[in-house]
């Protein structure tokens, strides 16, 4: 009853004009982006970021998580039209949607990804609304030591899931723990790793970093690859669904919410893992599992309707615990630390107006984006005609000039620009950018943790084990550790076994 | 360039880069289990690092093993590396003339170059294009979120 009382209070800031501007700002530009191939949400997020400096917590909350919300909607016409997902979660949506829409079936294609994203983005809000308060009332008996294996937990399953090589990825952690300890150690005051230079003594800025792996390198990879759209000539009718398609999707979209909500509340599950998770399942499912990737109205709900589901499972970890579940959560988690919000347990209770006001425009916001992508598939169609060449220059502009507002200084551009050349190589090499990035945000409060800890305990490591949450969390660390060893250690013996029998 | 190649050399990289983390991690004060001191974290990153870079190495020498589908014995390409240096090269051009010509002049000249140098296209699409872009950026980043950068070039102004 109270947790209706205070989503009522939070329906009151939320349809304010301000918060309601901000909020279509958001639906409307994430759909966008979500749309157009070469840009995701993550760059469009840290390309705005300097942008909300100027905005209060709220209003700047409330854009982002738009922006993140949209771009899941707006990713599937592109998959579904040009068979390029417009962001990754959508990438198998083309397996199904493209397929359909050459059978002329894009409409119901459309519709029901839009129906199947409001019906996941409405349940995960739902349950965010439930669990976030008994959560943070829990996580509010939380330590140092707690925090730490939490946060070590969350690293090692981002590193586990990552789609490529493991040893990168924790390489690519690794190095994202050393940049946030570049700059002025809090405790003692030494300038760590500061070359020389004065800019660095308050560290290197998230939004350089961003800006460069997120912006420039993805305009340096796709100038090289080389992006053309063709879009598939059909005409786009019957958005809403046959009776039969509803009959075929329900239970996907069940599923898709359950299973969408679960894993983006795990840090690397998210909305690319749960919309793989969920098509894997739908085929498991089916009656006729031999026809998916030919057309089937499964294939396109159940992901669609689980990316959503995710996108909202993982604010959960971020308002209750502090710790983002993903980059764009990580960029939304520094949004409010720039603001002067600390995320975590109290933040509830300290800020009720930005919790429930962010729930409230979140379900606004899933309502714009179901008429944004309704009756307005027309105008995002059109817009899939910009060219590439057009679009690049303004990112480029918007992340030069973005970066260079945060501290007026040129120095952050050469910081964007090294960042922008590493990402480029990163992604030639296959190393993944989220453990990066996510290292990047939690080292700081990985090591202050850590610091705490070992102080409290005097120097003993025992601490992490003698609490239950804690020693629970860096266990379960160990066992994803060796288990993603394993493969490693056959593969080795497997040589081995080769050459002396060779022999 | 052979992928085998930079896959072997990428590891070494990173075990310079981990050495000189521990290195400078002993420089700083790390401190005792206790009190740990500024150096002890990136001492744990350093040694962790090196450790990992290590096995990576090792792995890419010993096994040949093929990497996402792609073989060793593959060319790594670096199709159209040219505009990707331009394009690099146009923006730290861009920001070392930005305080001294000032925005409009340095922001029309840097968009018209991308519009029309890099891919290009119709001079009256890429002249149309700038010109909006400088217009519309100039009011969203210096008049109103306060972007504290000269609008026009210095020797006008003084």
């Amino acid at each position: 009853m109270e947790t209706l009382f205070l989503a009522f209070s939070g329906l009151k800031v939320a349809t304010t004009s301000s918060n309601l501007m901000f909020c279509f700002i958001g639906a409307m530009l994430g759909t966008l982006i979500g749309v157009l191939p070469g840009i995701g949400p993550t760059a469009t997020i840290a390309l705005l970021l300097p942008i909300t400096f100027h905005l209060s917590p709220i209003e700047a909350t409330i854009m982002l998580a738009g922006i993140y919300y949209g771009a899941m909607y707006g990713g599937s016409t592109t998959s579904i039209l040009v068979n390029i997902p417009g962001e990754a979660a959508s990438v198998v949506t083309c397996l199904d949607g493209y397929e359909m829409a050459k059978k002329g079936r894009a409409g119901p294609a459309l519709g029901i990804a839009a129906i199947g994203s409001f019906i996941g983005g409405t349940f995960g809000l739902v349950l965010l609304m439930f669990l976030a308060i008994p959560l943070a009332a829990i996580a509010i008996e939380f330590g140092a030591p707690e925090y730490f294996a939490i946060m070590c937990l969350g690293l090692t399953l981002i590193i586990y899931l990552a789609q490529r090589n493991f040893l990168k990825s924790l390489i690519m952690a690794s190095f994202g723990l050393f940049l946030g300890v570049i700059g002025i150690d809090l405790v003692t005051g030494d300038v760590r790793f500061g070359l020389g230079f004065y800019e660095l003594n308050d560290g290197i800025g998230l939004v350089p970093i961003l800006m460069g792996l997120f912006g420039v390198s993805e305009v340096a990879f796709n100038l090289e690859k080389g992006v053309s759209q063709e879009i598939f000539k059909t005409k786009i009718t019957n958005l809403l669904p046959r009776g039969k398609d509803w009959i075929d999707s329900k239970m996907p979209i069940l599923r898709g919410s359950i299973i969408g909500f679960v894993l983006g509340i795990l840090p690397g599950g998210g909305a690319v893992v749960s919309s793989f998770v969920s098509y894997s399942l739908e085929k498991k499912f089916s009656k006729y599992p031999e026809k998916f990737g030919t057309g089937v109205i499964e294939g396109v709900a159940g992901p669609e309707t689980a990316n959503n589901a995710a996108s909202t499972g993982a604010f959960v970890p971020l308002f209750v615990l502090g710790i983002p579940a993903n980059v764009v959560m990580a960029l939304l988690l520094s949004c409010l630390m720039i603001h002067g919000m600390q995320p975590g347990p109290t933040l509830i209770k300290m800020h009720p107006d930005l919790f429930w006001g962010t729930i409230a425009s979140m379900y606004i916001g899933n309502i714009m984006c179901l008429a944004f992508n309704l009756p307005m598939i027309g105008i995002w169609v059109q817009l899939l005609k910009i060219p590439y060449k057009v679009l690049f220059p303004l990112i480029i502009l918007f992340c030069s000039i973005g970066v260079y507002s945060t501290n007026n200084s040129v120095f952050d551009i050469y910081v964007m620009l090294l960042f922008g050349g590493l990402g480029y190589i990163f992604r030639k090499l296959d190393y993944e950018l989220a453990p990066l990035i996510l290292a990047f945000v939690l080292g700081p409060m990985l090591e202050a943790a850590l610091r705490q800890s070992l102080i409290i305990s005097n120097g003993h490591f025992s601490i992490f084990f003698a609490r239950p949450i804690s020693a629970v969390s860096l266990i379960i660390t160990i066992v994803i550790l060796v288990l993603a060893a394993i493969p490693y250690m056959k593969k080795y013996r497997n040589k081995v076994v080769e050459t002396i029998e060779a022999e | 360039m052979k992928r085998s190649a930079i896959e072997i050399g990428v590891p070494i990289l990173w075990i310079l880069l981990s050495c000189f983390i521990v290195k400078g991690a002993i420089d700083l004060q790390i401190g005792g289990l206790s009190h740990p001191g500024p150096g002890f974290m990136p001492l744990v990153i350093g040694i962790f690092m090196t450790i990992v870079s290590f096995i990576t190495l090792l792995q890419m020498i010993l096994n040949k093993i093929r990497i996402n589908s792609k073989t060793m014995d593959d060319k790594l390409s670096f199709a159209n590396f040219n505009k990707i240096l331009i394009v690099f090269i146009s923006v730290i051009t861009y920001s070392l003339v930005l305080n001294y010509l000032g925005y409009l002049i340095s922001t029309f000249v840097l968009m018209l170059f991308l519009f029309k140098g890099i891919a290009p296209q119709k001079w009256s699409i890429a002249s149309i294009s700038t010109i909006i872009t400088v217009i519309l950026s100039y009011y969203i980043f210096v008049v109103w979120l306060g972007c504290q950068v000269s609008s026009y070039p210095k020797f006008l102004v003084y």
